[in-house]
Order: C-alpha cells, then structure tokens, then sequence
C-alpha cells in the first residue's frame, strides 16, 4: 500500500515536471506563446458561433436545446484541452517512430505508455477547459435543474467526463499505435482528430441506428461528452454509467495491450 | 562472471525496394518487393566489469544496432544477449535504472531550457536521493567545468557544452554500464580531447563499464585497450589493440631524414620496402623482428643520416586495409 502510495506520488511529481517544462518551453518565447493562446481562444470563439447562428434558426436539434448543445461543445473543449494540454505527445508517436525519437523514453526506468503520453505537453490548451467552464456557468441555468439535484448531476457528469476523457485517451493511444507498422502516420493524426471532433455534437442527430450503435459501441463517442451532459440534464441513470465504466475498463486495458504490442515492433530509425 | 554476455546476436532488418521514378510510385502502392538486411549477424562476445571497449567498423557495420539491441531498444532476430544479469529487451525497470546511453547524434535535454531543468526531469525518473543528485551533479561539473553553462538554454550551447550536458543527463543516477554512441562526432579537437579524457578519468575511478562506438581512431587509441571490429554485421577482431596491430601490421615503421646532401631511391631500398620517398625524408616497412638491425645498419651506413625514428604503423592505415578486405 505505502509503495503503491510512493510510485503514485511519484508519476505525479514527474507529470508535474514534464508539465512545468513545457510551461517553461512555450514561455521561452512569449510572442509565440501569446499567439498559440489566441489562436486557440479564436478556434472556440468560432465553435460557440457556429452552435450559436444554428440555434437562431432552430429551437432544437434532435431533441437538443441551445443550452444543450452549448453544454456538449463544453464537454468537448474540456477533454479536448485535457488532452492537448497534459498529454498531447500522444498525439506525435508516429513523428517519433519515424524519426527514431522514441529511443531514449523506451530506456527510461518508468512505464514507457506514462513517459509517452506526458512527455510533451501544450500549456496554451489549458484555454479551452476554462473557456469551457465559462460556457458551463452561463449555460447551466438554462438547463432546467436546480437546487441539490443540479449539485448531484454535475458531480455525476463530471465523473461520466472524465471516463470520456479515458476512452478518448484510449482511442487516440489505439490509433497512434498503428505508427509503430506503418511508420509515416500522418493519416493517423487526421483519424484521432477526426474522432475527436465527432464529440463536440451530439451523437443522437445521427438518425441511423447502426450510426448510432457505432458510436456507442465501435468508437464510443457517445459515452465522451452526449451522455456525460445528458446525465447532466436528466439525472443518473446507472445503467449507463456501469456500462461507460465498463467501456473505459475494455478500452483502456485493450490500448494499453495493443500500445506495448506495438512497442515490440518498434524498430528505431538510423542515427 | 562477465557483466555483459552477448551470444550468436542477431538483427535482421525488413525494407522495401523502391525503384525510382513516378510509375515505379504508383506499382508500389500496390505490390513492393521486401528485402531484407543482416545488420548483426552471430555476434559473440563478453565484457567485464570496468572493460572500456571500442566498437570500430564503418557506416553501417551494426554497432549501432548492437548498442540498441543492448540497451533494450531492439529485439533481436536471433540469439541472446544479458547485461548485469537482465535480458536487455524485456525493458525490466531494475535494468534500466543501471545502465545509461548517449547517442552523439541524438539529444535527450529540453531544447529551450536550461540543461539543469532536464537534469531535475532525470533525478526524479531514476530516483535519485536529493543527496545523492548534488553530490553526483557537483562532482561531474566538476570533471567537466561546465558550471557557467548550466543555466543557459541547450539550443544556445556550442556542440562541445552540450556533448558534456548530455553526458551528465546519463551519468546523474551512476550507471554501472554506460553505452556511448559516436559521443565525439562534430566535435573539434579541443572538445574531443575534453571528452575523450573525462571518460577516461570516470572508467579509471568509477569502474563504470563502458561501450564506445566510433569512427574516430583517436577515441579508440586514447581510451581502449580493448577494441571489437565489426564489418559486415560481424565481429572481425575482438582483442586488445596491441594484437591488431601486431597481428594486421607484421612491419614497423621507420622514419628517415636526411642532411642537405639528400640520398637517390637505391641507396634507400635495399633497407626496407619503400612507401615515401623524397631525398631527404624516406619513409620505410621492415619487419618487426629486423627493425633494430636495419635501423643499426642505416646509421652504421656512409648515409647523411639526421634522424630516424622506429614507429608503428598508423593504426588509420591498418583499419582500412582491414575494411578493404
């Protein structure tokens, strides 16, 4: 127990470090760090547009009011931020594989799935959860939950966003492990991305059924931020958080399988 | 017993063929001939504790290779191979938190920061006491007089600095094996001699074992006695550096200058094969058993003899009469 303690403390000491560096890094040149901050804050002004001009022509999309749907985009941007802003060297296995960059996290004395994930980070991201809970804090009267049920239901969403914030995690680890057979990878970037960006609407427009259950059970988009906000909305239903904890256990473990399987595989890259 | 022990290590690399040209492209999205590369082929051999040996062989020999393979990085194809008692590619942690690798062409420090902040990243992945990391940190400053440069940005150092930062990221937690990839490539003289010295100083105090893969003789004639030749993915010499030379160069060399009055060709020849001539400097091979009493004989000779030195023939010359084989 006091060893697992340690080792727990100890991944976040060194996550704390990576992150401070990349901290360090992005301020080392601040014109570039302020523009990289812009850059994103303009990205998620246009996103709030877009929900916004659509909902002046419609009272609600497939059941979705304005303040649904804000919240979704919300729910979004927060695991998206998270992603980018702790973990976002995920994002460039296929960059490292091919370059033979890998090299040195593979020798370090730590889970290599960690060391990978956290290497990297882009601090500037930390604009879009914030950005998202100012979303959160205008939109959430407009949901029609008060008082201590309002109080259950964020708790409860919060918790169904960040098993979200895992099985995205897992998928993005499924697909950025590809690199490690194909090497250039530059596709897998646009897959994860394009799965990502899937979450920030809900998934119930999609009128098909199988549509539906690909969502769900395939890539589980669904289970990232649309239930996480129905919750939010409608309360906790049990079933469907049994059944996203289960999909984070299955995903998790899976990717993390399929990450070391790749590992093997890895072959450097001449020097 | 031996600290690494590497046996029949083999690595076979897999690659496409790729002719040139834009319909050749287009074929091979849809059927490309594999290929495949022996990189390491049966490779044997075992190092001792506080062993400094030299890995030689030209581009694409497979040291490289054999230092991944030994670091963990790689698999091999065939064979096996155990440093500090661990199979290098199972990755265990225990092992890795005792070995080190520094690539000379590869850098592990954050770019835009200080070394320092990458030296605090390393004490924590190796767990290194508090104690320990400012003993060990202040000691290898010491070795390596870089304290001015600590605080400096990595991308801002001279390839020499940052060499010597590299060098201290992996020695912070006292590796027991230490694998140095090319360390003195790019570097000028000056920094080369500072490295190549540190490392002596630390194999000599601290019995660190250490793998050193090089193109440079210099490095391999200054800091090992030992020395494994590979070509080819195989090991063609693997003994001190005192037996290649004796065993590739059956000739010593000797030196000859001569006095204003010069010598012809023939007065020169009958001592000894000619490889320089001009007549007042000669370069001659003679064998090794007769270098004493042909040196005697050319002094004792009516020749305007200045000088004459009995050398070794240059170890350069002998590595690439062995890779021309």
């Amino acid at each position: 127990m006091k060893l697992s303690a340690y080792k727990i403390f100890r991944y976040l000491r060194i996550w704390w470090l990576q992150i401070r560096c990349g901290l360090m890094q992005r301020m080392a040149y601040p014109y570039n760090f302020y523009l990289m901050v812009v850059g994103v804050f303009v990205q998620m002004v246009l996103s709030i547009a877009f929900i916004d001009i659509i909902f002046k022509f419609v009272d609600n999309i497939s059941g979705w009011t304005k303040e649904g749907a804000m919240m979704i985009l919300a729910s979004y941007m927060i695991l998206e931020g998270l992603m980018w802003a702790t973990c976002s060297f995920i994002s460039g296995i296929q960059r490292n594989v091919r370059m033979g960059t890998m090299d040195m996290i593979i020798t370090r004395p730590i889970d290599t799935q960690f060391l990978v994930s956290v290497w990297r980070a882009d601090p500037e991201d930390w604009m879009r959860p914030f950005t998202a809970l100012i979303i959160f804090g205008i939109n959430i009267n407009g949901l029609g939950v008060w008082g201590a049920s309002l109080f259950f239901n964020i708790c409860f969403y919060f918790i169904m966003l960040f098993f979200g914030f895992l099985i995205l995690y897992s998928i993005t680890l499924f697909i950025k492990t590809v690199a490690f057979w194909v090497i250039e990878g530059s596709a897998l970037w646009s897959l994860g991305d394009t799965v990502s960006k899937l979450s920030q609407y809900p998934t119930d427009i999609f009128f098909h059924k199988s549509v539906k259950m690909f969502f769900s059970i395939i890539i589980p988009v669904t289970f990232m931020t649309t239930i996480p906000v129905k919750i939010l909305i409608n309360g906790p239903k049990f079933s469907l958080m049994f059944y996203s904890f289960l999909l984070v256990l299955i995903f998790f473990i899976a990717s993390r399988k399929f990450f070391h399987f790749g590992l093997k595989n890895y072959k450097s890259a001449s020097s | 017993m031996p600290i690494i022990e590497v046996k029949n290590l083999s690595k076979t690399y897999e690659y496409y063929k790729k002719a040139p040209g834009l319909l050749a492209s287009v074929k091979s999205l849809f059927k490309r001939e594999k290929l495949f590369t022996e990189a390491v082929k049966n490779v044997s051999f075992n190092i001792e504790e506080g062993e400094l040996v030299g890995f030689l062989g030209p581009n694409g020999a497979g040291k490289t290779t054999t230092l991944k393979m030994l670091s963990g990085i790689l698999y091999p194809s065939g064979g096996e191979c155990r440093v500090l008692g661990f199979t290098p590619y199972d990755r265990k942690k225990e092992y890795q938190k005792q070995f080190s690798l520094v690539m000379g062409q590869k850098n592990q420090l954050w770019w835009d920061l200080p070394a320092m902040e990458s030296f605090i990243l390393n004490k924590e992945i190796y767990e290194v006491s508090d104690e320990d990391f400012k003993k060990n940190l202040d000691e290898l400053v010491e070795l390596l007089d870089i304290k001015d440069i600590l605080d400096v940005q990595v991308r801002k150092l001279s390839l020499g600095q940052r060499m010597k930062c590299e060098l201290i990221a992996a020695l912070l937690h006292k590796p027991k094996v230490l694998f140095l990839d090319e360390p003195t490539i790019g570097l000028d003289v000056v920094a080369q001699k500072n490295i190549r010295d540190f490392i002596k100083k630390y194999n000599r105090e601290k019995k660190t074992t250490i793998i050193l893969t090089s193109h440079y003789m210099d490095d391999i004639k200054e800091l090992c006695k030992r020395v494994v030749i590979i070509d080819h993915g195989g090991i063609i010499y693997d003994g001190q550096l005192d037996d290649l030379i004796k065993k590739y160069a059956p000739h010593k060399v000797l030196n000859i200058t001569f006095n204003e009055n010069g010598v012809s060709r023939e007065d020169v020849e009958k001592f000894g094969q000619i490889s320089k001539f001009n007549p007042y400097a000669v370069t001659i091979e003679v064998e090794r058993e007769k270098v004493k009493e042909v040196a005697g004989a050319i002094l004792n000779s009516n020749l305007p003899v200045d000088d004459i030195l009995i050398d070794e023939v240059d170890i350069d010359d002998i590595i690439r009469k062995i890779f021309k084989k």
